[in-house]
C-alpha cells in the first residue's frame, strides 16, 4: 500500500528546485515546485503536503514569515528549511517553530537531505499505519458488547475502556482512565489480582478464568475474565475482557434449587412406595426414561442401567400402550392431564403388575420432561378381586354408600331390587327407599357414622318393578378408597312380611273364634250360675230366707232360663242359617199389626223411651214368616232401646217402596262409626266392645237378622251418625220369592 | 293373740248382677262382712282401703280382665297375704293352673252351688289362719 508523501519545493532557485525534484521524484516521491510565498500558499490551498522544503530567502515573503502562514494552513505539513544564510538567530528563530525538522544550508547535502527526508517519511507512515490500526482498533474496541479495559504491562494503569467497561464498574470514562487495574476488582483481593496481571503479561496468551469487579457504589460483579497481552506500537498492554455472569449464577442456583426440589420429590417418592420415573424424549423423539427411582427396578425386575436405557413404553402392557403414548404425547406438548391412571406394565420376568400412575410435565436442565409418580397397586387388585368374588357369592345384598351415592353392589343386590348396575351407581341410595323410610335410615347411617352400633332394622324399598317390598338390613362404617362410607346388607324379608299379616290375620281370626266361644261359653253359664247359685241357696237356707226374698230368688231363675233360651234359638238359629236349613214358614201377614205389636211389647219392656209408629199409607199384605219378622223387629227395636238414652225417641215406620216394602227403625242414640257400618251384621260384631261392656249378649242378633231378610229375599242395612242415632232398614219383597221357602245364606 | 271373733270381710268383684247378689247373700247368711265391686277399679280401691280378708274374683271381667288383678294383688307387698279365690266361667285346665301358679288360692268353675261357695271361702280363711 503506498502511503501517500507530498513534497513541496519553495526555492526561488530554479535550478535548484528541479534538481531537487528530480531526485525525489526518482526516489518515489510526488513533488510539486513554488518560486515563491504567495505560489506555494496557493498550491497548499489546493493540496496537501505532508513535507515542504523552504528556501528562507525568498522574494515576496521571509521563509519563516510563510511557514507561519502555512502552518495554520496544513496543520500537520511538516518543513526543513533551506538557506544560504547561516544566521543564527534566524535559525534559532526557525527551529524554534514546530514541524520544522532539520535546517540545512546551502550548499545543499543531497544524501543528508535525502537521507533525512526518507526518515521523515517513514516515520510519517508507521504513524500513519499506527494511526489507522488504531482506528481500526479503537472502533472494535467501542462496539464491544463485553466490558474491554486495556492496562499498561509496567504501570498497571488502564489506558482506555469501552463504554460497556463504564458501565459494569460504574464509572465515566475519565474516572478510569489511569486508574490501577486491581481497582476495578474488590479491594480485599486486590494482591489476588495484581499477581493475576503480572502473570498473564508474563504468559504471553490469553487467559479465562470467573471472578468479581466492583462497581463504584461497591457492589460486587460476577464476571467471566478473558485476559490476553497485546502490543500497540510499542507498548505492551494487557486486554481484559469482562462478562457480567450474574445471569448465569442465578440461572445456576436456580437450576441447583430445582435439582434439590426434584431430589426431594424422588425421596419422598420413595418414602411412599411410589417409583419415580422421568421421561424426556431423546434425538430420535422416544420417551427414554432419564431417571429412576430405586422403587422403579424393584417393581419392575429390570435393573437400573437396563432401565435406563429402555423407553418407558416398553415396560406398558400392549393393551393399555397406546393410550399411554397419547397422553404422554400430549403432556409434552403441555397438555393438562390430572388424574390417575390405572394400567398394567410387563415385568423382566414376564409377569403382569398392575399400576397407578399420576405424571406432571416440568423441565430439567433446560428440557421437557413428564415426571411419573407410579405405584404398585398388585394388593390393592387382589383385595378388590376378593371383596368381588366374595359379595357376589352372598346371599345377602350389600351396597356401599359414600357421599350419600351408591359406590358399589353385590350381585344379589342387582337380583333382589331388579335395578341394572348402571342404575343405580353413584345414585343417591335414599332413592330407593319406600319415601316413609327414607329419614329413618338416614338418621339410623348418621347414628352409625357416629359411632353407634347398630342392630338391625326393617325397611321397605322399591324394587325396579315398583313393587314395593320389605328388607332387614345392617348398617356399618368401612373405610373404602380411602375414605369414610356405609357398608349396608339386607334380606329381603317381604315373604316374611306377608306371612306375618297372614298370621296376625289368622291369630285375629282365631282370636276372634276363641272369643266367640269363651262368650259363648260365658254367656251361657251365666244364666247357669244364677240358676244353680240361687236354687242351692234356697235350699240351703230356707228357713233363714224371708218369703219375700225367696220370691225374689225364684223370679231370678226364671229370669236366667228365659235368657238361657234365648240364647240357645240364636245359637240355633245361627247354625241353620249357616247350614241353610232354616225354614220359613211364609203366611200372608198384616205388617202392620206385625209393626203395632213390636211397639207395644216393646213400650212395656223399655217404659221410659218413646216407641213410635209411623205408618203413612196402608201397607199391603206380604209372604213373609210374622214370627221371624216379628224376630227382627224385636231385635232392632231392642237395640235401639239399648243404645239410646231414656227418654229418647225410637220411631218404625213402614212404607211402600216400588216393589219392595220398606220398614225402618230410627233412634236418636249414640250412633255407630262410618266405618263400621257394614260389619254391624257381621256375626261376632259387638259395638259394645268399645263402650259399656255391661251389655251382655253374644252380638248374634243382626247376624240372624241379616239371615232372615236375606232369607226372605230382602236387604238389611243401616244409616248412621255418631252421636246422633242409627236407622235401621230393611225391605221386604211384595211379590213371593220364585225360590219359595228361601234359605238364607249369609253372603 | 287375743280370741276376739272378729267379722271377716269379704269382697267380691264381678259384673254380674245376679251372680253378685248371690254370692253376697250367701255369704252375708254366714256370718261374713261383704263387700262388691262390679270393676276392678272399684276393687282396688276396696282393697286399698284395707282390712280385707279374702278376695273373690271374677276372671272375666270388663275392661281389664280379673287377672290383672290377680298380678297386682299377689306383687304388692302389703296386698299379696290376702288369699284370692278366682271364679269364672271357664273350665279350662290351663286357666286353673295359671290361677294357682300366681298365687290363687282356690280356682272355683261357675255354676257354682251356695254350698261350695260356702265351702271354698271357709277352707281358704281357715288355711290362712
Amino acid at each position: 500500500m503506498a502511503l501517500k508523501f507530498d513534497i513541496l519545493i519553495v526555492d526561488d532557485d530554479v535550478d535548484l528546485a528541479s534538481n531537487l525534484r528530480d531526485i525525489l521524484e526518482a526516489e518515489g516521491y510526488d513533488t510539486a515546485l513554488a518560486g515563491d510565498g504567495q505560489t506555494a500558499f496557493t498550491l497548499c490551498q489546493e493540496k496537501t503536503f505532508e513535507l515542504a522544503l523552504i528556501d528562507l530567502k525568498l522574494p515576496d515573503i521571509s521563509g519563516v514569515k510563510l511557514i507561519k502562514k502555512l502552518a495554520r494552513l496544513s496543520p500537520g505539513m511538516e518543513y526543513i528549511i533551506n538557506t544560504g544564510y547561516a544566521s543564527l538567530e534566524t535559525a534559532i528563530e526557525a527551529v524554534g517553530q514546530r514541524h520544522i525538522i532539520a535546517y540545512e544550508t546551502k550548499p545543499l547535502d543531497m544524501d543528508h537531505l535525502l537521507a533525512l527526508i526518507t526518515q521523515v517519511a517513514e516515520r510519517r507512515w508507521a504513524e500513519e499505519a499506527l494511526r489507522e490500526s488504531e482506528e481500526r482498533y479503537r472502533a472494535l474496541f467501542k462496539n464491544m458488547n463485553d466490558a474491554a479495559f486495556l492496562a499498561d504491562v509496567e504501570t498497571g494503569r488502564i489506558l482506555d475502556a469501552n463504554e460497556q467497561g463504564e458501565v459494569l464498574i460504574g464509572r465515566t470514562h475519565e474516572e478510569i482512565i489511569g486508574m490501577h487495574q486491581s481497582k476495578l476488582h474488590p479491594p480485599e483481593k486486590a494482591d489476588e489480582y495484581r499477581q493475576r496481571f503480572a502473570t498473564h503479561a508474563k504468559k504471553g496468551h490469553a487467559a479465562n478464568y470467573d471472578g468479581e469487579a466492583i462497581r463504584k457504589d461497591g457492589s460486587i460483579v460476577l464476571v467471566s475474565i478473558s485476559a490476553a497481552p497485546v502490543t500497540i506500537g510499542e507498548k505492551r498492554l494487557i486486554f481484559g475482557l469482562f462478562r457480567d455472569i450474574t445471569e448465569r449464577k442465578h440461572a445456576e442456583e436456580a437450576l441447583q434449587e430445582s435439582e434439590e426440589r426434584y431430589r426431594a420429590l424422588v425421596n419422598l417418592g420413595a418414602e411412599v412406595g411410589e417409583a419415580v420415573v422421568m421421561l424426556q424424549d431423546n434425538e430420535q423423539g422416544h420417551a427414554t426414561q432419564t431417571f429412576v427411582s430405586d422403587e422403579w427396578p424393584r417393581i419392575t425386575g429390570y435393573s437400573k442401567k437396563e432401565l435406563l436405557s429402555m423407553s418407558f413404553f416398553d415396560l406398558v402392557h400392549p393393551s393399555h400402550r397406546q393410550a399411554s403414548l397419547e397422553r404422554h404425547g400430549k403432556k409434552m406438548r403441555g397438555a393438562i392431564m390430572p388424574g390417575l391412571f390405572e394400567m398394567s406394565i410387563i415385568r423382566k420376568d414376564g409377569t403382569e403388575v398392575p399400576i397407578e400412575l399420576t405424571s406432571a410435565y416440568t423441565t430439567y436442565k433446560g428440557e421437557r420432561a413428564n415426571v411419573a409418580f407410579i405405584r404398585d397397586i398388585t394388593e390393592r387388585k387382589q383385595m378388590e378381586e376378593l371383596y368381588r368374588v366374595l359379595t357376589n357369592s352372598s346371599p345377602v345384598s350389600i351396597h356401599i354408600v359414600q357421599d350419600g351415592k351408591i359406590k358399589f353392589v353385590n350381585r344379589r343386590f342387582l337380583d333382589q331390587t331388579g335395578y341394572a348396575e348402571s342404575e343405580v351407581l353413584d345414585r343417591l341410595s335414599l332413592n330407593i327407599l319406600h319415601p316413609e323410610d327414607r329419614e329413618t335410615v338416614r338418621e339410623s347411617a348418621i347414628e352409625m357414622l357416629k359411632g353407634k352400633r347398630l342392630s338391625p332394622y326393617e325397611f321397605r324399598y322399591i324394587s325396579k318393578s315398583g313393587e314395593i317390598r320389605w328388607a332387614l338390613g345392617t348398617i356399618r362404617s368401612i373405610q373404602y378408597e380411602g375414605k369414610r362410607a356405609a357398608l349396608a346388607n339386607f334380606i329381603d324379608i317381604t315373604e316374611q312380611k306377608r306371612a306375618e299379616e297372614r298370621v296376625v290375620e289368622y291369630e285375629e281370626l282365631d282370636r276372634l273364634k276363641s272369643n266367640l266361644l269363651s262368650t259363648v261359653s260365658h254367656e251361657l253359664r251365666t244364666p247357669l250360675a244364677i240358676i244353680k247359685g240361687y236354687s242351692t241357696m234356697l235350699v240351703d237356707y230356707d228357713r233363714r230366707l224371708r218369703s219375700e226374698e225367696k220370691k225374689e230368688h225364684l223370679q231370678s231363675i226364671d229370669r236366667a232360663t228365659d235368657r238361657l233360651t234365648e240364647l240357645i234359638d240364636h245359637l240355633l238359629d245361627m247354625s241353620r242359617l249357616e247350614a241353610g236349613l232354616l225354614k220359613l214358614d211364609k203366611q200372608p201377614t198384616n205388617i202392620s199389626q206385625l209393626i203395632q205389636e213390636a211397639a207395644a211389647e216393646a213400650k212395656l219392656r223399655a217404659p221410659r223411651h218413646k216407641i213410635e209408629t209411623d205408618e203413612r199409607q196402608r201397607l199391603p199384605t206380604v209372604e213373609v214368616d210374622a214370627r221371624r219378622i216379628r224376630q227382627v223387629l224385636d231385635n232392632i227395636i231392642d237395640n235401639a232401646v239399648k243404645y239410646s238414652d231414656k227418654e229418647s225417641e225410637v220411631v218404625v215406620s213402614a212404607q211402600r217402596a216400588g216393589q219392595e216394602l220398606l220398614i225402618s227403625v230410627a233412634d236418636q242414640g249414640i250412633g255407630i262409626p262410618s266405618h263400621e257400618l257394614g260389619m254391624v251384621f257381621d256375626r261376632m260384631y259387638r259395638i259394645e266392645q268399645r263402650l259399656t261392656p255391661e251389655m251382655g249378649g253374644i252380638g248374634l242378633g243382626l247376624a240372624i237378622c241379616k239371615g232372615l231378610i236375606t232369607a226372605h229375599g230382602g236387604r238389611i242395612w243401616v244409616e248412621s251418625e255418631l252421636g246422633k242415632g242409627s236407622t235401621f232398614r230393611f225391605t221386604l219383597p211384595l211379590v213371593t220369592n220364585a225360590a219359595g221357602q228361601g234359605h238364607g245364606k249369609d253372603t | 293373740m287375743e280370741k276376739t271373733p272378729e267379722t271377716k270381710r269379704i269382697l267380691i268383684i264381678e259384673d254380674e248382677a245376679e251372680i253378685l247378689h248371690f254370692a253376697s247373700r250367701v255369704l252375708e247368711l254366714e256370718g261374713y262382712h261383704v263387700l262388691q265391686a262390679k270393676d276392678t277399679k272399684e276393687g282396688m280401691r276396696l282393697i286399698r282401703e284395707g282390712r280385707i280378708s279374702l278376695l273373690l274374683l271374677d276372671l272375666r271381667l270388663p275392661r281389664r280382665d280379673g287377672w290383672v288383678v290377680l298380678r297386682q294383688i299377689k306383687s304388692k307387698p302389703g296386698l299379696e297375704a290376702i288369699p284370692v279365690i278366682v271364679f269364672t266361667a271357664s273350665a279350662g285346665v290351663s286357666q286353673r293352673e295359671k290361677a294357682l301358679s300366681m298365687g290363687a288360692s282356690d280356682y272355683l268353675v261357675k255354676p257354682l252351688s251356695a254350698a261350695s261357695l260356702r265351702e271354698a271361702v271357709t277352707r281358704t280363711l281357715h288355711q290362712k289362719r
